[in-house]
């Protein structure tokens, strides 16, 4: 079970179709050890209805959110008065590096350095993780030739 | 001496080099300050937020209160401490700020937000040089909730919207192992309502532009690569951000102000005091330090100019 | 930082038979804005003493309010305000500060007051009702004579407030009624007794709210040493230190050749902590939490009580 879970008693569980089966083993986890799961599974993960969803839970509930595009319900959860640890996101998403020039955000499979899709700047990823974007920050690699002459 | 060296804060007061929590407390708490360079700094700040507004503002929904506050703090300070320069009338809920150095006039009502064009916080930012950060004091940490931010030393306002104190800080090497960022962030929320503190922060710069952002990184970054010893003095500036504190009283979040000076180091060799504290800082540097300050790259040819000027001017090392 | 001040006696009102309401202004000085929940400190004869601020933060004409219940005692600052101050004279006052103050992002506020523990609520009600924010108050008192400002919160709040009179036991089970069924976003904040702070609290720990939206003041102002007494130290177990009742422990060390590093002097910031090996401390700062009072303390203002042994870091080690 993912740390920080323990101490809830309720829990409530987002997921889309895709990552549906993932999510039926957590709530199965989290039942065995006593906890209550409310499970919502949506085609895909929709802000409107994440946020009536997530708003109108009882006090003291935690969130966990799997499937693709988790970050617009999490801003709604945050908005609807979530603590940020209260909400948990499934770890084995994509890597996200966001664009240091552009903004652009660029999934990648690796740390290596990768082309960003946007600016078409080469990147390469950092360890400065933002929370709110779910994202590292990403450096442009300069060639030691760069600006010489 | 010229107007920038004689306004300039320089920051060392030691003869080697120490990271630690070195603020003091403003009396009178002030958030901002206006220099001889106000006219075109202010100027160059427009510039660069109607250019790149997106990238030079961003505010969560949530700071609109603490923004609001933030002018209206921003405009009495300037016109009760400059009035000379600045001048606020108040009737009723309405306000008139005239700015004499720039002769302006800008006329709103307080919280009506339909009364100005731009947000608020980035209203009072272009007319000051600082650049304005507003840090929201929440019940699970302290985030950065809006910005208004023209002229970063190498990072970016979008990617750290929303993010914990913390998290920011993050990449600062050797701060997070020994919990120093949790003391700051603990110092900053205990900072009394009204009260200011301030604290100067230094670093390298390759340029005389006060823009460096991450975003334009591709650009000047590069830049390093061209020091020598011979062009050091000209094309090597200090940068010294004075960065401030204040508790808003009423909303009880953070306001961060920087207001940033760059010396060119031929200006700064001709005070023996300032070139023999920044000579030994720079060379008792950790190594980790200069890097996160960009200055390994070029560090040897730096501290060949600076021993050469020590040289010339007959300083012992 | 908000050092003392002077503010005039404006105004004096009898809210019921032992609570009065003071309005302090100045005709020099332009007075601090306040937030919801904050507090002015009165010096008087008898000592410091904080009272909330109950007026409008978003409506503050250069006048601060409080409101005082007497409490009677012999020597007590509250009787001293309500018997011998008058119109017209001149205190001593420092502030305000805010060890109460409201989170914005919170979705919806309850607020639990008992007697004169509604000094700060009503700041926060007339402050949230500016910017259309929902709360509600829920409301104890002995019986409608000693319930401060009833008429008036009842008026202006009668769908907000809930006001509990009669017998403890059935305050007790409505005011825990009210913490039921609740959502997330809501937060908690309380002030009263002791004993009706620690049911509240109790139940807010029953219902699992999450400890960090039920607020009630944060953290107390430090402990002032006023008569300050000679200690001797034990450094990184060899040297032995003598700190004299007239410096101290950061003055001595940095005399005795230790670069400990400080900045404010004032125990707020944190940059002079020491380790504590040995021995019994008065902690004169706002910077440590309890648990760290355990094995820590900051060189600038706590003092050690006879003998102490501490551990201390160059500066420098610490980049």
């Amino acid at each position: 079970m993912k740390e920080g879970l323990e101490k809830y008693r309720h829990v409530l569980v987002i997921t889309d179709k895709k990552h549906e089966e993932k999510a039926l083993r957590m709530q199965r986890e989290l039942q065995n050890r006593g906890k209550s799961v409310q499970l919502e599974v949506m085609a895909s993960l929709d802000v409107l209805i994440g946020k009536e969803l997530v708003s109108n839970q009882p006090i003291g509930r935690g969130l966990i959110i799997f499937g693709e595009g988790t970050l617009g319900i999490e801003r709604v959860a945050v908005s609807a008065g979530y603590s940020r640890d209260d909400i948990f996101i499934d770890s084995s998403q994509e890597s996200r590096a966001f664009c240091s020039q552009c903004h652009h955000i660029t999934i990648i499979g690796s740390d290596e350095s990768f082309i960003c899709e946007n600016c078409l700047q080469q990147l390469e990823p950092s360890e400065h993780y933002s929370t709110y974007h779910r994202a590292s920050l990403a450096y442009p690699v300069f060639k030691e030739t760069d600006g010489k002459g | 001496m010229s107007n920038s060296s004689k306004e300039f804060p320089f920051p060392f007061t030691k003869d080697s080099y120490a990271y630690s929590n070195n603020s003091i407390l403003l009396d009178p708490a002030r958030s901002v300050a206006v220099s001889s360079h106000y006219i075109e700094e202010v100027k160059l700040k427009r510039n660069l937020l109607n250019q790149n507004h997106e990238r030079c503002f961003r505010a969560l929904p949530l700071s609109l209160e603490a923004q609001w506050e933030v002018l209206l703090l921003v405009f009495k300070e300037l016109s009760t401490c400059e009035p000379q320069y600045f001048t606020l009338e108040q009737r009723g809920n309405a306000y008139q700020f005239t700015n004499h150095l720039l002769r302006e006039v800008e006329s709103f009502s307080f919280k009506d937000s339909s009364s100005i064009e731009v947000e608020p916080l980035d209203l009072a930012g272009r007319h000051v040089q600082e650049d304005l950060i507003i840090m929201g004091d929440r019940h699970d940490g302290l985030f950065l909730e809006a910005g208004q931010l023209c002229f970063p030393s190498n990072w970016s306002l979008t990617f750290v919207l929303g993010m914990e104190f913390k998290a920011i800080h993050t990449p600062v090497p050797g701060i997070t192992d020994n919990r120093f960022i949790e003391k700051v962030e603990r110092f900053i929320t205990r900072i009394r309502p009204n009260s200011a503190w301030e604290r100067k922060n230094w670093s390298v710069t390759i340029t005389n532009k006060l823009d460096t952002p991450l975003e334009t990184y591709s650009d000047w970054g590069k830049l390093r690569y061209n020091v020598t010893e011979a062009n050091a003095g000209e094309l090597v500036n200090l940068r010294v951000e004075v960065q401030r504190l204040y508790r808003l009283p009423v909303t009880n979040d953070i306001l961060f102000s920087i207001h940033t000076y760059l010396l060119p180091l031929n200006e700064l060799i001709s005070n023996d005091e300032w070139l023999k504290k920044f000579y030994t800082n720079v060379k008792t540097l950790p190594k980790e330090i200069a890097d996160y300050k960009g200055i390994s790259l070029y560090k040897r040819e730096l501290m060949t100019f600076l021993e050469r000027a020590l040289t010339q001017r007959k300083i012992e090392r | 930082m908000n050092d003392r001040y002077v503010v005039r006696v404006e105004k004096m009102e009898q809210v019921t038979p032992t609570i009065k309401a003071f309005t302090l202004s100045s005709n020099t000085a332009t007075l601090e804005q306040f937030g919801a929940g904050a507090h002015l400190t009165l010096h008087l004869p008898m000592g410091n003493r904080q009272y909330s601020l109950i007026n409008n933060p978003l409506d503050m004409k250069n006048e601060y309010k409080i409101a005082v219940k007497n409490l009677g005692s012999e020597q007590g600052g509250s009787r001293y305000l309500h018997e011998q101050l008058e119109v017209g004279d001149i205190i001593e006052v420092s502030g305000p500060d805010n060890y109460f103050p409201v989170h914005l992002e919170a979705q919806h506020y309850l607020f639990f007051a008992a007697g004169i523990g509604i000094t700060p609520f009503l700041s926060m009600m007339s402050y949230l009702s500016t910017l259309g924010k929902t709360f509600e108050l829920h409301y104890a008192a002995p019986h409608v004579e000693n319930c401060p400002f009833h008429e008036e919160i009842t008026n202006k709040y009668s769908k907000q407030a809930y006001v509990y009179l009669g017998s403890r036991e059935e305050k007790r089970k409505k005011l825990k009624e009210a913490l039921r069924n609740r959502k997330v976003g809501t937060h908690v904040y309380m002030c009263g007794p002791k004993s009706f702070m620690e049911m509240l609290n109790d139940s807010t720990k029953e219902l699992h709210f999450p400890q960090r939206v039920v607020h009630e003041e944060r953290f107390r102002p430090a402990l002032v040493i006023r008569d300050p007494k000679p200690f001797c130290v034990s450094v990184n177990g060899k040297d032995l230190v003598f700190v004299k009742e007239n410096e101290s422990l950061l003055e001595r060390l940095r005399n005795e050749g230790y670069s400990i590093p400080y900045a404010c002097r004032m125990g707020i910031c944190g940059s002079c902590e020491v380790t504590l090996c040995e021995g019994e401390v008065l902690h004169s700062d706002s910077f440590l939490t309890e648990q760290e009072k355990k094995s820590k303390m900051l060189s600038c203002v706590s003092r050690g009580v006879g003998d102490i042994a501490i551990d201390v870091e160059q500066d420098g080690s610490e980049k």
